[in-house]
């Protein structure tokens, strides 16, 4: 680390803080920037004195700066297990500061592979979990028929006003008991 | 309606048959029929326009409004740069390997880290071993662990916007990476708590310190002066009993050690000397004067002693024979008031006989000897 920092330093010293950064990827801006979520109280000064005494790393002159509000929702910070209503509330904003680096720095490539992650199963039960709560919950009146069987429905009728199938009736059984819905 | 308007349309949309049109007199019709020279003017200044300099007016880069045309860039339209689109074919970006972002990012420099890479992690540090640090290795594990935590607050970040955030489930390493940082965590606690006891250790010597007078806190140790100066200690009695003295042994002074005498002694033997002898105290020794209960005969004893009883070595016993209970207390308060020393109430029948025990109340005014008293006698069983 350089002994001499390439800007005034503040007379405040604060040896053991408490706070973390969130360095953020940005493909939409050039390698030579870098944007990170900081703490809301904190300046560009901090940022700047920051990133040159913890990382060694060297900014341009101007750095920006933006709050992002909060939006505003209901439930509870932690989120109990059941889910809560009319507790509306609007979380705190988070601080977004992009600065322009000396030397460019590129992320690496995000990973194709997500299988260390178990992506897939994880995909397929949550739109399992997704579909059975359709069928099962409140609204489920009025979704009816889930999405797969309503496209199979469209088939066979399809198929049975082109001629392909004859329509046959039913099990004799008893079964129009079970038409009720 | 405005009742000026009304006047106006009600003229207009009413005709007026009554209205003649008026002829002009005859001497007038030359003003109608020659038109003389007229020149319209008019005496206000007329304001001119101001030449527009600037030439960008109405361009804006936000509106796209495309170049004006009187504007002149640098570069013409045709030969201004255009942006590869296509990410494959975009130039590479030499990153330096040295770069202090990377410490944001995992140690295999990819973009985040497995569950696999997140598990394999060890415990935190705990307090007994954070004691032996010294404040800069505490300082330097901190910021270690500051560094950590950022990189699992972008790690937590760019999984959400990867996939995380699906729903709920998402992909798997949220709660491998919760575990870890919840290790991080607890090592900066552990620090933070060795740190505020030396803060405390060092608080509570300090002030110390300064209560303390023999201890000079600001003493210059380069210029040779001194920050310990004892005090000169002279004949003061070291006390090295404790604080629960006081509380476990009330009163004072009295020592109750009742004691098996052998029928050696014999009460009808006045004047008998039984010297108790502690090979570290001074001896003791314990003389039988009287034999009486009364009074009466214990005070003419007392008389007869005389100067003996006035200042009586302090390791004498007078050995008062009682032979009612009730008596044993008051005796003893009796002689230790009439006397210095100790006063030996011993109990027991009062004729001779064999294989008569006697047993001995030490009422001691001194505790000192009486413990001195106490621990030789102990030693002496037989007597």
């Amino acid at each position: 680390m350089a002994a001499h920092a390439p800007f005034k330093v503040g007379m405040k010293e604060i040896y053991l803080p408490t706070f973390k950064l969130v360095f953020k990827r940005t493909k939409h801006l050039p390698a030579n920037y870098a944007s990170f979520i900081v703490p809301l109280w904190f300046s560009k000064l901090d940022l700047r004195d920051y990133l040159y005494h913890g990382y060694n790393v060297r900014v341009g002159p101007v750095i920006r700066s933006y709050v992002e509000q909060g939006r505003i929702r209901q439930g509870q910070v932690p989120e109990p297990s059941r889910p809560q209503y009319k507790r509306w509330h609007r979380p705190r904003g988070t601080k977004h500061m992009t600065v322009e680096l000396e030397r460019p720095f590129a992320w690496p490539e995000r990973p194709t592979d997500l299988t260390p992650w178990n992506k897939e199963e994880t995909t397929m039960a949550s739109e399992e979990q997704q579909a059975y709560g359709e069928k099962v919950g409140p609204q489920a009146d009025q979704k009816g028929v889930g999405d797969d069987r309503r496209v199979a429905m469209r088939e066979q009728a399809k198929a049975l006003l082109e001629g392909k199938e004859k329509w046959k009736p039913g099990l004799s059984r008893g079964v129009g008991m079970a038409f009720g819905r | 309606m405005h009742c000026t308007s009304a006047s106006l349309l009600r003229s207009a949309l009413i005709p007026s048959a009554s209205r003649t049109t008026i002829l002009p007199a005859a001497f007038l019709i030359p003003a109608f029929t020659t038109h003389p020279q007229t020149a319209p003017f008019s005496s206000t200044p007329i304001a001119h326009a101001r030449k527009d300099g600037n030439r960008a007016r109405g361009v804006s880069a936000l509106r796209h409004t495309g170049i004006g045309k009187k504007q002149k860039l640098s570069v013409s339209v045709k030969d201004l740069p255009q942006p590869v689109r296509d990410p494959q074919r975009r130039s590479k970006i030499d990153v330096d390997p040295d770069h202090g972002l990377w410490d944001f990012l995992p140690t295999a420099r990819t973009a985040i880290r497995t569950p696999d890479e997140l598990h394999a992690h060890g415990r935190g540090w705990t307090v007994p071993e954070l004691r032996h640090k010294d404040w800069d290795d505490l300082h330097r594990l901190w910021w270690v662990c500051i560094k950590e935590r950022n990189r699992l607050a972008t790690q937590h970040y760019e999984h959400e916007r990867i996939g995380g955030m699906d729903g709920g489930s998402g992909m798997y390493g949220e709660h491998e990476a919760g575990a870890r940082d919840q290790e991080v965590r607890k090592t900066m606690k552990g620090i933070r708590h060795c740190l505020t006891e030396r803060w405390y250790a060092w608080e509570n010597a300090r002030v110390a310190g300064m209560e303390d007078g023999e201890v000079d806190l600001y003493a210059d140790l380069e210029r040779g002066e001194a920050a310990y100066l004892p005090r000169e200690r002279g004949d003061e009695p070291v006390f090295l009993g404790s604080e629960d003295d006081a509380r476990t042994d009330p009163g004072e002074g009295v020592e109750t050690l009742y004691i098996n005498l052998y029928p050696n002694l014999s009460p009808s033997k006045d004047g008998q000397t039984i010297e108790v002898y502690d090979p570290i105290a001074t001896s003791i020794t314990i003389t039988i004067h009287s034999i009486s209960s009364k009074m009466s005969d214990i005070n003419d004893t007392l008389k007869a002693l005389g100067p003996q009883t006035a200042t009586p070595t302090p390791n004498t016993a007078f050995v008062v024979f009682v032979n009612d209970d009730a008596y044993v207390g008051h005796m003893a308060k009796h002689i230790r008031n009439r006397m210095q020393g100790l006063a030996v109430i011993a109990k027991g029948p009062l004729t001779e006989g064999d294989g008569d025990a006697f047993q001995i109340r030490l009422c001691a005014a001194d505790r000192k000897v009486a413990s001195a008293c106490r621990a030789s006698l102990r030693r002496r069983m037989p007597l």
